[in-house]
Parts: C-alpha cells; structure tokens; sequence
C-alpha cells in the first residue's frame, strides 16, 4: 500500500513537472490564433483568468480542433481527386488544386461530430449569377 | 423572351439572396479575425484555397468551439464557487469537449485519475511539439477606445486614491466618471449663488474659490472660479 502511495504520488509529481513544463513552453510558443481573440471569445463565454498561459492552452487546443479537422478534409480531398484522375485525364490539372470544399469540410466535421448539410441549389462559385444562356453558348 | 425574364429575375433573387447574406452573417470584427487565423490553420495544413462558405463554416464552428470550452470552464469554476478559473476547470472542460465526439486516451478513466495527467493534455502537448509556429498575419492592436477609457480611469481614480476611497472598491466595478461631472455641479451652485446674491461673498469669492480648490483640486473647478472672479471685479469697478 504505501509503496503504492508513493508511485502515485511519484507520479502525480511527475505530472505536475510535465504540466508545468508544457505551461512555460507555452509562454514560448505563439498559436495562430491570436491571445486578444482569444481572451475575447473567453470573455464572452464568463471565463475570467489573468493567467496568459491558460489563454494559450485554449488558443492551442482549438488551433488543434481546427488543424484536425482541416488535415481531415484534406485526406478527403486527395481521395476524391485521386478517383477522378483516373477517369478523367484532361482535368486532371485543373482538379489538382487543393480547394477546401463544403463537401469535404461537411465530411470531416462528420467525424468530430458536427452534422452540416451544405445547401445543394446555392452553389457559391462566382458563376452562379451569370446567366445560364450565356454559359450555354 | 420568357427566358430572359426568367434570367433576370433569377439574378435578383441571387442579389437578394446575397445581400442577405451580408446582413444575416456576424460581419463583428472577431468574425473575421477568426477567418484570417482558420484560413492559416489551413493553409499551413497543405490547402491552397478554400471556397467562400466552407471558410465561414469552419470558422463559425471554431469561435463555437472557443465559446463552448469557455463556458464549460467557467461552468465547472463556478460549481466550486469560484469567479476565476483555472487549470483545472480548463482541463475537465477540454475533456467534456473532447470525450463525446472522438475520445482520446484515458477517456474511460478521467474521473478516477489525476486531472493532470489526462490524455487530452498530452495530445495537445504532443501537438505543439509536431507543429511548426505559425504566428498570426499582423498583430492587433489593443482597442483604443479602450486604453484611453482606461488612462481617464487612472486619471480619475488617482484621487479619490489619495483620498483612501479606492481601497475598499473592488476592481471589477465599473470605472468612476469622470471627476468633473459631479464636482463641477456643486460648484457652479456655489459660486452662481453667492455671485448674484450679494456684493459681500463677491469680494470673498477669491478666497471661497481658493477653498474649494483646495478641496477639489479639480482642473475645472479652477477655471470657473477664474471666470467668475474676473466678472465680479469689473462688475466691482463699475458700480465704484
């Protein structure tokens, strides 16, 4: 029992060194979303804590949520464009660019557990106003 | 002919359509620093462009996201009966964030360990080491409005400090108006009443405006005391 008292304690301080460690890295590292956006959204939100390093622990988290989500679409992307290679050569070139796509963002936020449905009769590519005879010709 | 209606009628459902659009998306400021931090985040993830409205999915979903784990910690501090957060709020709601949707490592066994060691910290851990910095485009600056709000609260306060009134009030109330606006009042009556009453308080309106400007030491209170004085002389003058 008290050895095993001492393990938990043993790590528990190991724990702590690490958080510890990771908190002061953090003061070094600076996300991508900046700490005044941040401190805003919290603010919003009823957090209150002058602690700088806790705004980065959040900043950091959900530039993680984002970058998952992003590399996500992006893995669904490759895959689509890689079955439509090998249909369609001439397109090829044009189809390679790496677009982020609503129905690719809709795909990965599925897996985080975000249900979009992108509205398919409102397409947003700029040749939606154009008027359809015209693009006919 | 039908068709060129149809057209063009089409188009201005389309300019309807977006005009709503503008006005029913959040146009705020953060909004769009959101955007400009998410459209990094994917740049640096390997995407070369994005359409219009994933950009703006992604980026409503994130300041979700930001205002979700906010809540949840100041839920969780608030249970405790805390006003100010902290770590620990901050880790249990990362994991209330987390646990649901994907899971992690050590999820089935958060409530029996340490907060500390939970895997929802290594993962993020893990994630600053992997990943390169990318800093935000520009810096932004603090609100103005706001720092000079701030500065005049200084100004303000600093003497009703001296005073030893500013002890006893906490920080978060908000700030004191500014001097002048209940000083002033009782000032004006002061020197108002004793100017148009009688000749006597006039020749001792000197001294009376010396008084109070040492009670008051306010930058108006010596103004108007000057204004007056002035006026009662002349008018002095000109009854001698």
């Amino acid at each position: 029992m008290n050895h095993n008292n001492q393990q938990s304690s043993d790590g528990r301080h190991d724990d702590d060194a690490a958080l510890t460690e990771f908190l002061a890295s953090l003061m070094d590292y600076t996300p991508t979303i900046p700490d005044e956006l941040v401190e805003h959204y919290l603010a919003k939100s009823g957090f209150h804590c002058p602690d700088v390093r806790l705004t980065r622990l959040v900043a950091v988290a959900t530039q993680k949520f984002v970058a998952e989500v992003a590399s996500d679409a992006l893995q669904q992307c490759k895959a689509r464009q890689s079955a439509v290679v090998k249909d369609k050569r001439d397109k090829q070139q044009k189809d390679k660019r790496l677009i982020l796509t609503m129905e690719d963002l809709s795909k990965a936020l599925r897996e985080s557990g975000v249900n979009v449905k992108h509205q398919e009769y409102f397409a947003d590519s700029p040749s939606t106003g154009i008027d359809p005879a015209s693009r006919e010709e | 002919m039908k068709q060129i209606f149809k057209t063009k009628s089409k188009r201005k459902q389309y300019r309807s359509i977006a005009e709503y659009e503008d006005e029913e998306t959040p146009t705020e400021f953060s909004f769009k620093l959101t955007r400009v931090a998410v459209s990094q985040i994917c740049r640096s993830m390997g995407f070369k462009a994005a359409q219009r409205s994933a950009l703006e999915t992604l980026t409503s979903i994130t300041s979700k996201y930001l205002e979700e784990v906010a809540k949840l910690a100041s839920s969780y501090s608030q249970e405790s009966n805390r006003t100010q957060s902290n770590i620990f709020d901050l880790i249990s709601a990362l994991n209330d964030v987390s646990s649901p949707i994907q899971g992690f490592v050590g999820a089935a066994t958060v409530h029996d360990t340490c907060l500390l060691s939970c895997g929802v910290l290594k993962e993020i851990s893990g994630f600053v080491k992997c990943t390169d910095e990318t800093p935000f485009a520009k810096p932004i600056p603090r609100n103005y409005a706001a720092t000079l709000s701030m500065s005049r609260l200084n100004k303000t306060v600093s003497k009703p400090n001296s005073m030893g009134l500013q002890s006893h009030i906490p920080g978060w109330l908000p700030a004191f108006p500014d001097a002048g606006t209940y000083k002033e009042c009782k000032e004006i009556r002061k020197t108002g009443h004793l100017w148009e009453n009688s000749e006597f308080v006039q020749e001792n309106q000197s001294k009376c405006g010396e008084v109070i400007e040492r009670i008051l030491g306010g930058d108006l209170a010596v103004e108007r005391g000057k204004v007056s004085f002035k006026f009662g002389v002349k008018a002095a003058r000109n009854g001698l």
